[in-house]
């Protein structure tokens, strides 16, 4: 028999979640009073999908993207995007090794576990598809060779929405890339407090990196997981349904694309494994669908987010009974 | 090596999930095979039940209806996934009330229309509903099977019903396929698609329930004696007691509510397209048949018309059942020829005749013109009598009846028919103004005659008995009258002639009772009027013997008597007047009598009756009813006096009940005012009394009470939100709101978890019943009422859900 009964929490789950909660309160302690972007930013990491932070300059993306560099211990990588980036200086590129008589492969900042992108939309689109072939693949071809990238490998890409002079804004087939698109959004008063407390009381001093809390594999172990949590059939038809309610949308250009339908139910999965469940439920698909939706689908309105409730309150959801 | 962890997974009940085993060819092909057993069982059971009164055409839309009602009902249910749910008691529920409803339908149909089934036809009815129902979902193994099995119950008894032999043919093919279907369904089972290790327990009811009435069935039998006995009144076609049926089909009995068959018939009934038959008795229809049998010897004869002889059954002469009684008669036991039929009791009535028409209505047989005083006697009637034709009316010949200058006090021609049994005359009933008669392929005038001024007469001995009249005739509208000229002395002189032994009082009084009247039909209003109040009708008053003038006695001393004392003394009153009037004699056709399922009237030999009548000028004769109880035909009510009527009949009925009606309004404003709860009542009810069976349907269950619930608080669930979010957002902020967080975690497990998952707690009965016994209706009400609904769809997800669950 090959019946395998899913213990219901098992132990080793157990200890995957405590070790999740403590990169959530890592990242709560650097990004104070976000704890639904931390949520979701966890949620995107599981998924292994990619994430598009679109905010204002000094709202903490590029210390969040630090922070869980630190807190997950893998390589961190930060590119500074500009007109003049190519793409040998993400990708990496060969170089004539005068003793050896051979090219050598020096791989790029892509060659790490995190990268962060920061203004994304300021590369030109052909440092951005060198980049963004990197996200869908995981791997990169130089010179006709392939490097595989790390199994793990998370990119946090990061827009300013309201600077538009000098901006390449990445096209929708590019934007499918990524999971999910986050705005951090300025902290609420209380936290701002406690943030310039917490400036005072470190005395200016550099943080100094902490110990990882993840093993080496262990990530894309979870994540293996992750994609294994169960979804039921009338869950998945009512992601259909929802996928087509996109597409027929008079104010939705672009519907969602089957790549896009895949990475919603990832997401989900991922949510439902937050929440410490080994199947997903219909209030995951809508609990995810704002950021999911958000990055991939081309709104007509000023307000996207009133178009995507309107979506979701009109497609009937399956109750179970 | 099995391990524990497999053992728990065998010893759950039973799944009902397996479908097509979704997209397998073989899944599809079983289901096809299924759906065709069903559609020929029902096909079989609509030939046999139609075979005797429907024609083909009519079986064969309802074959197409039922199929496509399976087709698209099967194609809708599959592509819509309709049942998926792991509950299959909803669908169950549905499928026996389907089923059960073809009970409530008949007790409607019988109640209101004259639409009924014969019971085995009405059981196989619930079969065929249920089989058509599960045949629906057959995609889904339980119904599936039920469906076959039920497919073959049906088609085994259905079978037995029709009479083509090539019905056969079909139950043939029916056994193929099922054995066809019994091979797919055992290779399924064999390829590991079912869920063949299964247990499934059986309830305890039933453990207690089926003994039980095995033992009921045991103490019955010595009861019950050896003889097993029909159930009478029940099984109106068991047959052989003599017992009638208006339903009875293919017994000995001829029930009323069958139509006329074609084949073997074996009765008479007085109907219009009754087949013709050979007979002892005397005919109005005749044949000759030169064919080598032993003749037929009528013991009487009669005046006939011939018959063309195409017309000729081609049947044996045999002893002939008559069927007289009221309702649909005819005349029929439909079994084929070859199968042999018992003999047929005479079904024998009471009445005359039949009236199908209006009534009251006054069939006049007989007028006297002549009074001594005692007798009243009818001169004879005059040569220079007009003469009657014949006419063809819409392909029908009609004799026409002479009428003279038309006076406008008569309403619209209407129809009677006179279906005749035991007139033992020549006369036709008819009322005053009658303007046609009608008989079957009597197309010549010199069949009738006139027997006395406006009454006619068939030359023949007497009226042929199970024969159909049609009467055209037009009654009196007295609303026009008082407004015509109508000249009421015309006529010869003898109506006007009063009884010359009579002293004047008879005049005085006339005069009297019409002094304030004005001349015309007002005086004889008014005459009528006081005969009606202050006179009693009594049949059983005589005149003394040495009586001389009755109506003088009639009118001053004993002053109660039988109608034709009622009618003599208006002649004599009106003619004292000077008006023209006469005795008119024949049959009062009571409503009372009315039969409303048969449509018609019965007049019986008590309903002999007199009236008078009055003369309007010329030979137009109006009919004057004086006797208390006895009324004259109203012309056709308008539109407006039929809704008058009914609005005084609704307040009539009101008032006599009024008590019982207050209590039934006060019961249902207060089931109005608490619909809710009694709602919510009987569900939880439900809820208690038939719980699932395993642990998911149980919180299913109870999901589907708790959102009922809420929405019945006034808090319709969006479409797109789940009923856990629902149930969560409603009672966030409440004292209990953690005992629901709790249950949704189990609810969403229950819907949406896979089958090998544990549940996320212990003993999920006592969660549901913990959330059933906190979150009543009343407190989801009491949260409406605070709080308004629009502000509870919050887009964004609770994010401290897991951790409120696991604290």
């Amino acid at each position: 028999m090959n019946s395998v009964l899913i213990q219901h929490p098992p132990q080793r789950v157990e200890r995957i979640h405590d070790r999740i909660e403590r990169v959530r309160d890592r990242l709560n302690a650097v990004l104070r009073g976000k704890a639904d972007v931390v949520h979701f930013v966890l949620a995107c990491l599981l998924a292994r999908g990619h994430l598009l932070l679109e905010d204002r300059p000094g709202l903490g993306k590029t210390t969040l993207a630090k922070a869980l560099a630190d807190a997950l211990g893998g390589r961190f990588a930060r590119v500074q995007c500009t007109p003049d980036l190519l793409p040998s200086d993400i990708t990496g590129f060969s170089i004539f090794n005068q003793k050896t008589h051979e090219f050598e492969f020096r791989p790029g900042p892509v060659f790490s576990d995190i990268l962060l992108a920061d203004e994304i939309n300021r590369a030109t689109p052909r440092t951005q598809s060198a980049l963004l072939e990197a996200m869908a693949e995981r791997q990169v071809t130089v010179d006709t060779l392939r490097h595989p990238l790390a199994s793990e490998f998370f990119v946090v890409a990061t827009q300013n929405p309201h600077e538009q002079h000098g901006t390449y804004p990445l096209p929708e087939a590019q934007l499918d890339r990524f999971a999910i698109k986050l705005s951090i959004g300025y902290p609420e008063p209380d936290d701002e407090r406690l943030m310039l407390a917490g400036a005072v009381a470190s005395s200016g001093k550099l943080a100094v990196s902490q110990e990882p809390l993840f093993e080496p594999g262990q990530l894309a172990r979870v994540q293996s997981e992750v994609a294994g949590i169960a979804v039921a059939e009338s869950v998945q038809s009512y992601l259909v349904r929802l996928a087509e309610r996109t597409r027929r949308h008079p104010e939705i250009a672009v519907g969602l694309s089957p790549r896009g339908l895949l990475t919603w139910q990832r997401m989900a999965q991922a949510w439902a494994f937050l929440d410490d469940r080994s199947f997903v439920t219909p209030n995951d698909v809508q609990d995810v669908a704002l950021p999911v939706l958000l990055v991939r689908l081309a709104i007509d309105r000023d307000a996207p987010a009133v178009v995507i409730g309107e979506i979701l309150k009109q497609v009937e959801v399956p109750t179970g009974y | 090596m099995r391990d524990d962890t497999e053992l728990k997974v065998d010893s759950k009940p039973a799944s009902i999930s397996v479908g097509f085993q979704d997209e397998s060819t073989s899944g599809r092909f079983t289901y096809w095979l299924a759906l065709i057993q069903a559609l020929l069982a029902t096909s079989v059971l609509e030939i046999g039940a139609g075979d005797a009164d429907q024609s083909t055409r009519i079986i064969v839309l309802t074959l197409a209806f039922e199929m496509s009602i399976v087709l698209v009902g099967g194609l809708m249910a599959h592509q819509w996934d309709i049942g998926a749910g792991v509950s299959s008691r909803p669908r169950l529920i549905w499928i026996v009330s389907l089923a059960i409803g073809t009970f409530f339908i008949e007790v409607a149909a019988r109640s209101s229309a004259n639409a009924m089934l014969p019971l085995e036809l009405l059981l196989l009815a619930g079969f065929r509903n249920a089989t058509l129902a599960l045949a629906i979902f057959a995609h889904r193994q339980d119904c599936q099977r039920m469906c076959c099995s039920l497919s073959t119950f049906l088609i085994i008894f259905a079978s037995t019903l029709a009479s083509q032999l090539w019905v056969l043919l079909l139950v043939v093919v029916f056994a193929i396929i099922g054995i066809w279907w019994l091979m797919n369904t055992y290779w399924q089972s064999l390829k590991g698609h079912l869920t063949g290790n299964s247990e499934r327990e059986m309830s305890r009811r039933w453990l207690i329930g089926i003994p039980l009435i095995v033992l009921l069935a045991l103490i019955g039998l010595p009861v019950a004696g050896s003889q097993t006995h029909a159930l009478r009144g029940f099984m109106p076609s068991s047959g052989g007691t003599q017992w009638y049926d208006e339903n009875a089909r293919s017994g000995v009995g001829d029930g009323d509510n069958l139509v006329a068959g074609t084949e073997n018939i074996q009765s008479f009934a007085p109907i219009d397209d009754a087949p013709f038959l050979s007979s002892h008795e005397p005919s109005l229809y005749d044949l000759f048949d030169d064919a080598y049998d032993e003749p037929v010897k009528p013991r009487q004869s009669d005046r006939a018309i011939a018959l063309d002889s195409k017309l000729a059954s081609k049947q044996k002469e045999r002893h002939l059942a008559t069927s007289e009684q009221n309702g649909k008669q005819f005349s029929t036991i439909r079994k084929s020829s070859d199968t042999k039929s018992r003999k047929v009791g005479d079904r024998d009535s009471s009445a005359l005749l039949y009236v199908k028409g209006r009534v009251p209505v006054h069939l006049k047989l007989e007028v006297f013109d002549q009074y001594d005083g005692v007798n009243w006697r009818a001169e004879p009637l005059a040569a220079n009598h007009s003469q009657l034709t014949m006419q063809t009316v819409q392909g029908l010949p009609w004799l026409q009846i002479p009428s003279l200058k038309a006076l406008e006090v008569f309403a619209s021609p209407e129809t009677h028919a006179l279906r005749i049994i035991h007139l033992d005359t020549n006369r036709v009933p008819a009322p005053t103004q009658l303007l046609g008669i009608h008989i079957d392929r009597l197309d010549r005038a010199d069949f009738y005659k006139w027997a006395q001024p406006g009454v006619v007469q068939m030359d023949r001995d007497k009226l042929p008995a199970l024969t159909v009249m049609h009467i055209q005739s037009r009654c009196i509208d007295e609303r026009k009258i008082l407004h015509s000229l109508a000249h009421f002395s015309g006529g010869s002189a003898i109506y006007r002639q009063v009884f010359d032994g009579a002293d004047s009082d008879v005049e005085e009084l006339a005069r009297e009772w019409t002094r304030n009247a004005a001349p015309g039909w007002p005086q004889v209003q008014s005459i009528v009027e006081r005969l009606r109040q202050d006179y009693v009708h009594d049949r059983d008053v005589r005149a003394p013997e040495d009586c001389e003038h009755t109506v003088g006695h009639f009118l001053f001393e004993s002053r109660r008597g039988p109608d034709y004392l009622f009618a003599s003394t208006v002649v004599q009153m009106l003619r004292s007047l000077g008006f023209s009037a006469r005795l008119a004699s024949g049959f009062y056709a009571n409503p009372a009598r009315y039969d409303r399922r048969g449509g018609q009237t019965p007049v019986l030999p008590e309903d002999v009756h007199f009236w008078a009548e009055v003369n309007a000028g010329n030979e137009n004769w109006l009919p004057v009813e004086a006797t208390p109880g006895y009324d004259l035909l109203l012309p056709p009510p308008t539109t407006i006096e039929q809704l008058q009527a009914a609005a005084l009949a609704t307040w009539r009925f009101a008032w006599r009940n009024a008590p019982t009606l207050l209590l039934a309004v006060a019961a249902l404003m207060g089931a109005g005012v608490r619909r809710r709860f009694i709602a919510d009542g009987i569900r939880t009810l439900f809820w208690r009394l038939f719980p699932a069976r395993n642990e998911r349907e149980r919180v299913l269950q109870t999901l589907r009470l708790l959102d009922h619930r809420c929405c019945r608080s006034a808090r319709s669930r969006p479409h797109g939100v789940s009923p856990t979010r629902w149930l969560a957002q409603v009672t966030v902020h409440q004292p209990d709101h953690q005992v629901l967080l709790k249950f949704a975690r189990l609810a969403d497990w229950a819907s949406f978890a896979p089958n090998q998952t544990l549940a996320p707690c212990g003993r999920p009965a006592d969660v549901c019943r913990e959330a059933v016994r906190v979150w009543s209706l009343r407190r989801f009400i009491a949260i409406a009422k605070k709080a308004p609904a629009s502000k509870l769809f919050i887009a964004q997800p609770p994010l401290n859900h897991r951790n409120a669950i696991t604290a």
